[in-house]
């Protein structure tokens, strides 16, 4: 079954993951409950997911040519792998309609006058023109807006030197081990352990041996990025910075050199935006695939059109206000992950093992 | 009601734009999966725009967590 036909590059990979791990967490922090000790729980956050990744590629590596569906159905056989393939295009919907009300809401907290529907629409349709010309373009994109989302970060980065007070780190550990532990899992759940859903376009490699290390580096270059922006934002607004509901916003928003170089906040604004876009459409691209894929279909593309509709109206309902969101960001969603992070990929692997990673022919003897 | 009748039409034009093409080249599995997508699509948005209440998956979640005593 051939319905990408498109090839991407591992340098491409790497671009893409590395904008898949920073996605929203631009403005909401991962692993945010630690207060000043937020760059600590990220980096314990990086090395679970480390463990997590290892447990995926443990797939991957077995079947190089395959997607997340098609190994669920080799392994699971087709009717118990439909079902958990369904269960994982509901996660990735469920956190793409999420992803798509944050960003939303986070554009109508800067132009408040103008509805949230509004940027809901605009951004679902913008992201079902991009997931219907493949995963190449998407892949592209990723580059020049990666590229962008480094420079913008490392000029207002600088230009907030002055106000940086690293003291305000101090003292390192301050927190119960509990509460330590539960942040770092909940930065390792969001946004590393999504890493999963990258089983689903691995095939598309044009060089599928080099997957596995562009992820690494992908993540790593994701996971640097939140660690300096987790450092500067407490350093520049002190230990309680983080009870602030977009702390980079509020950090960017000090920014003034000599009354000239003023209101940088709306560089946040762009790369989340721009980095967003590409998570959103990452996220519905592997929805519309999965789906297809499922239900084996030779073309993903006319579920494109009626995806938009249903994506919008989960985006509306998911949250009551946007006040809602760093409570469910931070408390819920991690447990929420777990199913479908942990749970389900160990059982995949425990069955595998049991049936000694059947190969694709011998799924149809259905032993 | 005006705005029953626009989601009506906006949903009729894109069927009238996409059906044609995926009768010419045969794609019966992916018309039935568009059509119930679609279907879908439209009572959803018949709901929001009749302001109906919307399934709500997140308070599904936290319902079952706090039976569970976890958050």
């Amino acid at each position: 079954m051939n319905l990408e036909g498109g090839k991407i590059s591992s340098g491409q990979l790497t671009f893409l993951t590395a904008a898949f791990i920073v996605g929203i967490s631009i403005i909401i922090a991962p692993g945010g409950n630690a207060g000043r000790d937020t760059w600590l729980a990220v980096t314990g956050g990086f090395f679970i997911s480390l463990i997590l990744l290892w447990i995926y590629l443990g797939f991957c590596r077995r079947y190089p040519e395959h997607t997340l569906v098609e190994i669920n159905d080799i392994i699971l056989g087709p009717a118990l792998g439909k079902i958990v393939s369904i269960i994982y295009i509901w996660y990735c919907f469920h956190a793409g309609a999420m992803e798509i009300r944050i960003i939303g809401e986070f554009t109508a907290t800067l132009m408040s006058e103008t509805p949230v529907d509004i940027f809901l629409i605009v951004l679902s349709i913008t992201c079902a023109f991009a997931v219907y010309h493949g995963i190449e373009v998407l892949a592209r994109c990723s580059v020049v807006l990666v590229i962008m989302l480094l420079v913008v970060k490392a000029f207002v980065t600088i230009l907030l030197f002055p106000l940086t007070d690293l003291s305000n780190l101090l003292p390192i550990l301050d927190i119960s081990p509990p509460l330590f532990f539960k942040s770092a899992y909940a930065a390792a759940a969001y946004p590393f352990g999504e890493i999963l859903l990258f089983m689903m376009i691995l095939p598309f490699l044009n060089r599928p041996q080099e997957g596995p290390r562009s992820l690494v580096k992908g993540m790593s270059i994701g996971f640097l990025l939140l660690v300096i922006l987790a450092v500067r934002n407490t350093a520049v607004l002190g230990p309680m910075g983080h009870s602030i509901t977009f702390s980079s916003l509020s950090a960017v928003r000090m920014v003034d050199v000599g009354d000239v170089l003023t209101r940088m906040d709306i560089l946040v604004a762009l790369d989340l935006i721009t980095i967003g876009f590409l998570k959103v459409t990452f996220f519905y691209y592997i929805v519309v695939l999965g789906l297809a894929q499922i239900l084996k279909l030779r073309s993903y593309r006319p579920l494109v059109v009626p995806m938009i509709f249903i994506t919008y109206i989960f985006t509306v309902s998911s949250f009551k206000s946007g006040i809602e969101i760093p409570y469910y960001a931070y408390n819920v969603w991690p447990l929420y992950s777990i199913p479908f992070e942990i749970i389900l990929p160990l059982l995949t692997l425990l069955i595998a093992l049991i049936r000694r990673f059947p190969q694709a022919k011998s799924s149809k003897g259905g032993g | 009601m005006g705005s029953i009748i626009a989601i009506g039409l906006l949903f009729a034009i894109i069927g009238f734009y996409q059906i044609p093409a995926l009768v010419q080249r045969k794609y019966w599995r992916e018309l039935a999966a568009y059509s119930v997508l679609m279907v879908v699509a439209f009572i959803l948005t018949l709901m929001r725009v009749m302001e109906l209440k919307l399934p709500q998956p997140n308070e599904g979640v936290m319902v079952v967590l706090k039976y569970f005593n976890l958050i």
